[in-house]
């Protein structure tokens, strides 16, 4: 069996593009074999520019990464298909479709693909029809529980790759609108980079006083955080090929290094997992992995 | 988003904000409405409660309280009839899921009117008040949205 590889998602914040630089220089010095590199959630955010991206992408590759780009979840705009088309016609770099604007774009030029974790793929017929278009690994829609993942591996034939979000606020939500924008009372179109000040995004609550969601841009995520670190003997052992971590302001690191602990058995999972706990901006959840409500935290 | 409060999402049960998981209960700080649970909204006396839609729940952000995902209004597109008609749209789904038989039936009422009136005479089609104020008395929050057909596409 070959070696479960470790994921680093996009960053799905509005980062600065000092913090974005800086960031991506530690991780090329991290243990990760995978990095998505792009902006997913708005096209408003440019402070990374296109070449900037690419030049973030040589960077890491000659680190040793595998750069996979990735797309908008939301495409809307003339402009932003043709910034989609640009991103496909890149040379070098795999791309990481999340919406089916992009696996047509993609598909069109013949290209492998990444179906991101924001395509619609919910069972085995939706995954060998990706796989025929070009998609070379999936990233398991993030409320399909262990379940699902084991019924639809066992029905597909592709040997397509699976890939398992298992760290991270998960993003549950695309809108049209932007909540951020709203909060501030801002039109979307003339947000002023509303989002940029909220480098986790901003928390919500319920009026009796519990975190429930983050707004982050037209994105909404959980408050509580995904963590299967617990899961990865098993993940290994259902035929996962990679594990994706999703970046936070901080802490990040740390949870890198403990994620490739345990996935080189340095570590036992389930202490791996409970060091996580410590690192996380959220109260930890499972629940979607083991087919419950996703806020929820399944004793191992 | 909804299968991360109840475990069941349109996507995976073709449910949003299932009914099993609604819950209402009076407390001395007033009506509440949750789902599995999670609190959505608090209503004050006399003001009016909706079905707890996760998307139209009153929350906190930043310690302000408000509709923060979505205002209560509803979609209502009476005035576009003739458009659609013209564009060769062959039917019209009116919401009754999560709603009340009184709801069901003012609503398809107006909306049968309108569509007779439309086809007999589609030229001179126009939105009759009475058309509005019965369809406003039964809109979430009495508001009234052309939604997203507000928008031009870009």
């Amino acid at each position: 069996m070959s070696p479960v590889k470790l994921a680093l998602g996009p960053v799905l914040y509005a980062w600065s593009r000092r913090a974005l630089i800086d960031f991506y220089e530690r991780v090329a010095a991290a243990p990760v074999d995978i990095v998505y590199l792009g902006e997913v959630v708005c096209s408003r955010r440019r402070e990374l520019r296109r070449e900037d991206w690419l030049d973030l992408a040589e960077m890491l590759a000659s680190a040793g990464k595998e750069v996979v780009l990735s797309t908008l979840a939301l495409v809307e705009t003339g402009a932003e298909l043709r910034s989609l088309e640009k991103l496909a016609d890149n040379a070098r770099h795999l791309v990481e479709a999340n919406d089916m604007a992009a696996v047509s774009v993609l598909s069109r030029r013949g290209l492998p693909f990444v179906a991101g974790p924001h395509i619609n793929a919910y069972n085995a017929a939706t995954l060998a029809l990706l796989a025929r278009l070009g998609a070379r690994r999936w990233v398991m829609p993030l409320e399909l529980s262990r379940a699902s993942l084991a019924q639809i591996l066992a029905q597909q034939k592709t040997g397509i790759e699976t890939e398992i979000f298992i760290l991270g606020r998960m993003p549950l939500a695309f809108s049209a609108r932007c909540f951020t924008a709203r909060r501030l009372g801002l039109e979307k179109d003339t947000c002023g980079d509303a989002c940029g000040n909220d480098p986790d995004g901003l928390l919500l609550s319920t009026r009796d006083g519990k975190e429930f969601l983050v707004l982050n841009g037209i994105q909404t995520q959980s408050s509580a955080v995904c963590n299967l670190a617990a899961e990865i003997p098993d993940l290994r052992a259902l035929g996962v090929g990679a594990l994706r971590v999703s970046p936070q302001s901080s802490g990040c690191f740390e949870v890198l290094a403990l994620v490739r602990n345990a996935l080189d058995e340095a570590l036992a999972a389930g202490e791996a997992a409970t060091r996580i706990n410590a690192l996380l901006p959220g109260a930890p959840c499972n629940g979607f992995w083991h087919g419950r409500p996703g806020a929820e935290q399944v004793a191992a | 988003m909804l299968s991360y409060v109840t475990g069941e999402s349109p996507n995976t049960a073709g449910a949003c904000s299932p009914a099993w998981a609604v819950q209402w209960q009076s407390t001395q700080k007033g009506l509440e409405s949750r789902l599995n649970g999670v609190l959505i909204d608090r209503y004050a006396d006399g003001e009016k409660a909706a079905y707890p839609t996760l998307c139209k729940g009153r929350y906190c952000v930043d310690g302000e309280t408000y509709y923060a995902i979505e205002e209560p209004t509803s979609l209502n597109t009476l005035e576009l009839l003739p458009d659609l008609l013209r564009l060769g749209v062959a039917g019209i789904k009116l919401e009754g899921r999560q709603r009340s038989p009184a709801y069901v039936t003012e609503v398809t009422r107006v909306w049968r009117a309108a569509i007779d009136t439309c086809f007999d005479e589609p030229g001179r089609f126009a939105v009759r008040e009475d058309w509005m104020r019965r369809l406003g008395t039964l809109a979430e929050g009495q508001q009234h949205t052309l939604g997203a057909y507000n928008r031009h596409w870009r």
